[in-house]
């Protein structure tokens, strides 16, 4: 699948976007992943108590995941999983 | 009077009178100041069926209570008249700091009436107020303006100006202060120029009352530690500014694309936040008393397009981008730099050159009409000219300087211009979002997104997370933030400071710095009296529940492509819910309960 980070993940993760090929059934397992590759910093800044950090939006082809169900909401090897912090503008 | 300077200037441009008038402290109690106080003053005074650009139009400049003290992010000031663009009540909001010098040389508003006969300034010194002749000034872009106005006064005024769109009356001429800030929407520059106004500088050097200095102190203590503390407002804002939305926006498929033709654009991320943030970014800036900074200093390298200034915001990137098929960053600065010198609403022009494109790619505008200018979506280079072009009105920009509505009318195709009540829609595709289509159906200025921005709860997750392609409970959601933004924009702050504060802040230090106590549902209340305050001019103007929709292809086009494929605005579903919350019957008309309620009968 295709995982993509903005604004300042992007410094956590040195890339834009790159391809997960390894297994993750369901998002947790994929942010488990993520975060052993990017390290502590990437853990930290996606994960809070093992929930969802509250000021990480992430979207699974474009559906936040708050409307799915959240860390347990299932991949498919084709989807697109985007990262964001909160951000805001007008 | 804490919190109030306790008098309004009048200038009458006509007959050249100067006149003062104590502020109406019961009017100050119900409607704030700068946005409510604006609208009281202009409405009570000026006829709903004036011309726009007549000289019996007026408008009106008002600072807030907040306006110059340090309320966090709270130093903006309003403009009140009717609006040349849409013909409904325009209000536009700035910051930087001419607001706060305004309120320092001791007025809650300046109105101003008629014509000049020729060109002048206005010239503000604490009690000492000239009309100045402003010729030499005439056609001068709104850097050497504010230059020669400043060495002409003193090199400390605060100046306020219009640039040529503003004189040749485009239709969304802004009025730009210290350069690069804007009081931007529904062509307020314009009816500066039709009344010969090219610039008003001031200087102010009185102080500001406070009613409890040490209640005050806490409270803005506390606000500003809430923005400090919120990731948006206490880092996300400053980092990449509001442009950062561009790829959220574009995630979701809510990212309008040639002239909202699909939802969703493949390389939007050249023209993102992050991408301004790495080429582009000089400095973030923020205005007056701003604890936020989202400003951008940027300067453009590439020689093509090379220039220095501010912006974009988002609003901008993408209408002079994406929505125009474009994502040359380099490009859609520049022009964003030239809308700021030459003093035009980039959103405005924009979206009315993209419905140019679509236009031109049906044939319906031919070379003959652009001169030989391919009009096609993508082409970069043909932006930047129409740029310079509308704000001059040369060749097809004198079309193109009237809005995307009287544009399309005028081949035939109204349809093709998105807009509501002929004000241009910005960039949150209102078929991927639903709550944003009724802000943009309802909004009392026309098309607008900062009126009411839902935005915030559909896809940021700031304040509570919303489903965006649900319609359930957005009208209760429109209303709040459009009541808490009227509130907000009345006391002179910034809706970015929601970033961080609510309604008990904000309530909080009005109560504090005036000695008027109000809660939170006060505030509220008084934002809701606003609202429908402008609803009544706008009904009095003969605007209908028929001009409360969105532009046709908004209900009918489902979005081609991307994560909101096949979805369509729902904006005619929920607007009786929202007639029903606002206590209007199903003509949208107020009720005679509730301007009762609201001490508006």
């Amino acid at each position: 699948m295709t995982v993509r980070y903005f604004a300042d993940v992007r410094k956590l993760t040195g890339c834009g976007e790159e391809t997960w090929s390894k297994a993750a059934p369901e998002l947790r397992s994929l942010l488990q992943g993520l975060s052993s590759q990017h390290g502590a910093a990437f853990e930290k800044r996606v994960f809070e108590d093992d929930q969802l950090n509250a000021t990480i939006i992430i979207f699974i082809n474009g559906r936040d995941v708050a409307h799915l169900k959240g860390l347990e909401s299932p991949l498919a090897s084709d989807d697109v999983v985007a990262i964001f912090p909160m951000v805001a503008g007008g | 009077m804490n919190g109030y300077s306790g008098t309004i200037l009048r200038v009458n441009l006509t007959t050249g009178a100067v006149s003062r008038q104590a502020t109406d402290m019961k009017d100050a109690a119900l409607f704030i100041g700068a946005r409510g106080l604006g609208d009281k003053l202009y409405i009570d005074e000026v006829d709903p069926k004036v011309d726009p650009l007549s000289p019996d139009n007026k408008i009106v400049f008002a600072p807030g209570p907040f306006t110059g003290t340090f309320a966090p992010s709270g130093g903006r000031y309003h403009v009140v008249t009717k609006g040349p663009l849409t013909d409904c009540i325009a209000g536009a909001n700035s910051g930087g700091s001419w607001g706060p010098e305004l309120h320092y040389a001791g007025y809650d508003a300046l109105i101003v009436e008629g014509k000049a006969d020729e060109p002048v300034y206005l010239w503000i010194k604490d009690d000492v107020v000239e009309i100045r002749k402003a010729s030499h000034l005439w056609g001068k872009w709104v850097p050497e303006t504010t230059d020669l106005v400043r060495a002409e006064t003193d090199q400390d005024a605060k100046v306020a100006c219009i640039g040529p769109a503003g004189e040749k009356q485009v239709l969304f001429a802004a009025i730009m202060n210290e350069m690069n800030r804007a009081a931007g929407r529904g062509g307020v520059g314009a009816v500066m120029g039709s009344k010969n106004l090219k610039a008003i500088a001031v200087v102010g050097t009185k102080a500001l009352s406070v009613a409890k200095p040490k209640e005050f102190k806490e409270a803005v203590l506390a606000g500003r530690k809430g923005i400090k503390e919120h990731p948006v407002g206490g880092a996300g804002l400053k980092a990449y500014g509001t442009d950062v939305l561009v790829n959220i926006l574009n995630t979701i498929g809510a990212f309008p694309t040639n002239n909202f033709q699909d939802g969703y654009f493949a390389t939007a991320d050249k023209v993102g936040g992050e991408s301004l943030s790495a080429n582009e970014l000089v400095r973030p800036k923020g205005c007056f008393s701003c604890v936020i900074s989202c400003g951008r200093v940027s300067k453009v390298k590439d020689p093509k397009y090379a220039s220095e200034g501010e912006g974009p915001e988002y609003e901008a990137a993408w209408s002079m981008g994406p929505d125009c098929g474009i994502d040359n960053l380099d490009a859609v600065t520049h022009s964003n730099h030239l809308c700021n010198e030459l003093g035009m609403d980039p959103i405005s022009f924009g979206s009315t050159l993209a419905c140019a494109m679509e236009l031109f790619e049906a044939g319906l505008i031919t070379l003959k009409d652009t001169e030989g200018v391919n009009l096609n979506f993508g082409n970069t280079d043909a932006m930047v000219e129409m740029t310079r072009k509308t704000a001059l009105r040369e060749g097809i920009g004198n079309k193109l300087a009237l809005g995307s509505y009287r544009l399309a009318s005028s081949y035939g195709h109204p349809e093709l211009s998105m807009t509501v009540k002929k004000q241009e829609i910005p960039a949150y595709d209102p078929r991927g979002v639903q709550g944003i289509g009724l802000e943009y159906a309802t909004c009392n200025r026309g098309g607008c997104h900062v009126k009411g921005y839902t935005i915030a709860v559909e896809v940021l997750g700031c304040g509570a997370k919303l489903d965006p392609h649900a319609t359930v409970d957005k009208p209760y959601w429109v209303k709040l933030f459009q009541d808490l933004t009227a509130a907000i924009d009345a006391s002179g702050g910034c809706i970015f400071g929601t970033f961080g504060m609510g309604g008990d802040n904000y309530s909080a230090m009005l109560s504090a710095l005036t000695g008027t106590t109000y809660t939170t549902e006060d505030y509220l209340k008084a934002g809701e009296r606003i609202w429908n305050l402008e609803k009544l001019f706008n009904i009095a103007a003969g605007f209908t529940s028929k001009d409360d929709v969105l532009p046709l292809r908004m209900t009918t086009l489902p979005i081609k492509s991307g994560p909101s494929k096949g979805e369509l605005s729902h904006v005619p579903e929920m607007l009786p819910e929202y007639y029903k919350l606002r206590g209007w019957d199903e003509a949208g008309i107020p009720t005679k309960e509730r301007l009762h309620d609201l001490q508006l009968a």
